[in-house]
């Protein structure tokens, strides 16, 4: 129940802020956190100060902003919002902004700065993420995913307001059993045969086996090609196969899978996963401080 | 409608967390009472400043939020060793200053649990060879909802011992030497790293039932440098490599289908085998047990049974259990 801060995610708009305060007047301005990346993009519209304080203007004749963490930047002016990237320069500990590059017929600009957000638990500590473990339900496993702001006021900062843009979700979603549906049962007694072939060191042993691998052989349609049914079945687990029978419904969205834990992981050679993991994202904002979604496995579809 | 948004989950594992919000706009109230039922322990509350909230047995009392709006909650699901499933709710309630009930909702929720017994124990086993064929089964049920993850072990005083199977204990010990060797270039290299390399060739040389906290640990160095993840993924990679063989891929498919031997229950360790004969001997097993959640519940001892077998041979330990309940298949 520790309230945590957000410095992390402010430590270089407020660099940023304090640079363009001596020159402008800053009309507007907001953080965006895009949460895949850990990457900040701090958007701002300002009007430089003319008159009196165009001075300012004429003495300094750019405006530095060094930081480690910065990444890019883009300026545009207003109304057209006709790209500056004249007046940009970058340099080895950042970049500055040349003000006699900038446009002469108008005041406002806009410009947004991606920076990195180097604390790894910037997330964590903002957001609570919950999803559920296991799925009963026969046909469609659903999954419910819950993400809610663990301190909402950090959010209305001296920056303007700070938006979490995709906040990821991991979900695994169990897919043992349905292994063991797809395969037919004299295809693993057929296996079963070929496995105990292979460790028999007694030559007659090793012929009966043999023997009855070839009736099974002939017997079922898949008949040497064990290898290839193996391998098509390690083809279900491909994100692009496998994405085929994920549903999430809104706010959240469907990002990406990959393939889970192996079952058995005691031996270090891949077999088959227990899960695939499944991730989906959301925002979160002042506006809406929780979010609450659907995963829905079309287990029925795959088996 | 001022209550824009409410949530608590309809169902989830025990000892699962279980997060809870309100959001709601221009609501004039002076309390929030929040009443859930004991099988929920509060954990946390977001949005509310430490004096602003009091508890007492199991109602939240919160006399205002920091921003205005949205409460955050999240509780710990308890578990529960005899029932295997629990339903529980939660009623939410919004109390103006006149101490009268302004908006009061209510969101239920079921928590279960696998639920493992034993059914059946026959005193003595009989197999025959080369079918495997046994006359008596332990009869292990899961009537819970949970999926049950289970490692059947033989016991100290066991008479009969069990062991990996013959192609993984070959492919497991060529792995572990050539293992060894590429850690001890990799400790060269990045010498910084030479704790959790022992560590992990520890692991990897006797698996632990016991292994998320280092798991974690690994993911947080692979994720931080990424030039010792590669180098220690391409050892690893080779050492596998140099020693798998179609029949060790059979092999572990065949103890994959295996483990999944209901929809409720999967086998933690399908390699493990024991060795029999014609001369009867006893054998003590003990199931060990744990959720998806990766938490364990308390072992079950089994009463020693004789196995006797027509010819000296290995088999499966799990080949010894048949599994009933709704869920078996």
């Amino acid at each position: 129940m520790e309230a945590k801060d957000v410095s992390a995610a402010l430590e270089v708009a407020e660099r940023i802020y304090k640079a363009l305060f001596e020159v402008s007047k800053i009309t507007s301005q907001e953080i965006r956190v895009k949460c895949p990346d850990n990457i900040g993009e701090y958007s701002l519209a300002f009007e430089i100060r003319r008159g009196m304080l165009g001075l300012k203007r004429v003495v300094k004749r750019k405006i530095p902003f060094y930081h480690p963490d910065l990444r890019r930047v883009s300026m545009h002016s207003a109304p057209l919002m006709k790209s500056e990237s004249d007046a940009i320069v970058y340099t080895e500990n950042g970049f500055e902004i040349l003000l006699d590059k900038l446009s002469k017929d108008t005041d406002t600009f806009w410009a947004t700065i991606e920076y990195d957000i180097k604390d790894k638990n910037f997330l964590n500590d903002l957001v609570q993420r919950d999803r559920q473990t296991e799925s009963i339900s026969e046909t469609e496993h659903k999954y419910w995913m819950h993400a809610q702001l663990k301190n909402l006021r950090v959010l209305q900062t001296n920056y303007g307001r700070l938006d979490l843009q995709d906040v990821d979700f991991f979900v695994d979603v169990a897919v043992h059993q349905d292994v063991k549906t797809k395969i037919p049962k004299p295809f693993t007694e057929d296996l079963e045969i070929i496995a105990r072939w292979i460790s028999e060191k007694e030559r007659e042993k090793k012929q009966k086996l043999s023997m009855e691998h070839l009736r099974h052989q002939r017997a079922k349609r898949y008949g040497g090609r064990e290898q290839e049914v193996l391998s098509d079945l390690q083809e279900l687990f491909l994100p692009d196969h496998f994405c085929n029978f994920i549903d999430v419904t809104s706010p959240f969205h469907y990002s990406d899978c990959k393939r889970g834990p192996e079952f058995y992981d005691t031996i270090p050679y891949p077999t088959f996963p227990k899960a695939m993991k499944v991730i989906s994202r959301t925002d979160l904002n002042l506006d809406k401080p929780a979010s609450e979604g659907m995963l829905v496995y079309k287990k029925k579809d795959f088996v | 409608m001022p209550i824009e948004s409410i949530f608590l989950p309809d169902e989830g594992l025990q000892g699962e967390d279980i997060p809870s919000h309100i959001i709601w706009k221009d609501m004039n109230y002076s309390n929030i009472r929040i009443i859930f039922p004991p099988i929920l322990r509060l954990k946390e509350i977001y949005n509310v400043n430490e004096d602003q909230w009091v508890m007492n047995k199991n109602t939240l009392t919160i006399k205002g939020v920091e921003v205005d709006g949205y409460l955050g909650l999240l509780f710990e699901s308890l578990r529960s060793d005899e029932e295997k499933e629990k339903y529980g709710e939660i009623d939410y309630r919004f109390i103006n200053t006149e101490n009268k009930i302004i908006f009061q909702t209510k969101k239920s929720i079921r928590l279960f649990r696998p639920f493992i017994f034993l059914e059946d124990v026959p005193q003595s086993i009989n197999i025959v060879f080369p079918n495997k064929e046994i006359d008596k089964k332990i009869k292990l049920t899961n009537s819970g909802e949970g999926t049950a993850i289970i490692g059947i072990e033989t016991t100290e005083k066991s008479e009969i011992r069990k062991k990996q199977s013959k192609i993984v204990e070959d492919f497991m010990s060529e792995f572990i030497k050539d293992l060894e060797k590429e850690i001890l270039q990799l400790k060269e290299e990045f010498s910084a790293y030479s704790q959790f390399l022992d560590t992990f060739f520890l692991y990897e040389k006797e698996p632990k039932w016991e292994i998320k906290e280092f798991a974690d640990e690994a993911e947080q160095i692979m994720e931080k440098d990424k030039e010792f993840f590669y180098a220690f993924a391409q050892s690893f990679a080779r050492a596998i490599m140099n020693n798998i063989h179609i029949d060790t891929i059979i092999e572990s498919f065949i103890s994959y289908l295996d483990s999944v031997a209901t929809n409720k229950i999967l086998i933690y360790n399908p390699l493990d085998v024991i060795e029999v004969s014609e001369t009867p001997k006893r054998i003590d097993l003990k199931v060990l047990q744990k959720d998806l959640l990766m938490k364990e519940y308390d072992p079950m001892e089994i009463p020693t049974i004789v196995i006797s077998a027509n010819m000296r041979d290995i088999i499966e330990l799990h080949r010894l259990f048949e599994w009933g309940g709704s869920n078996g298949s």
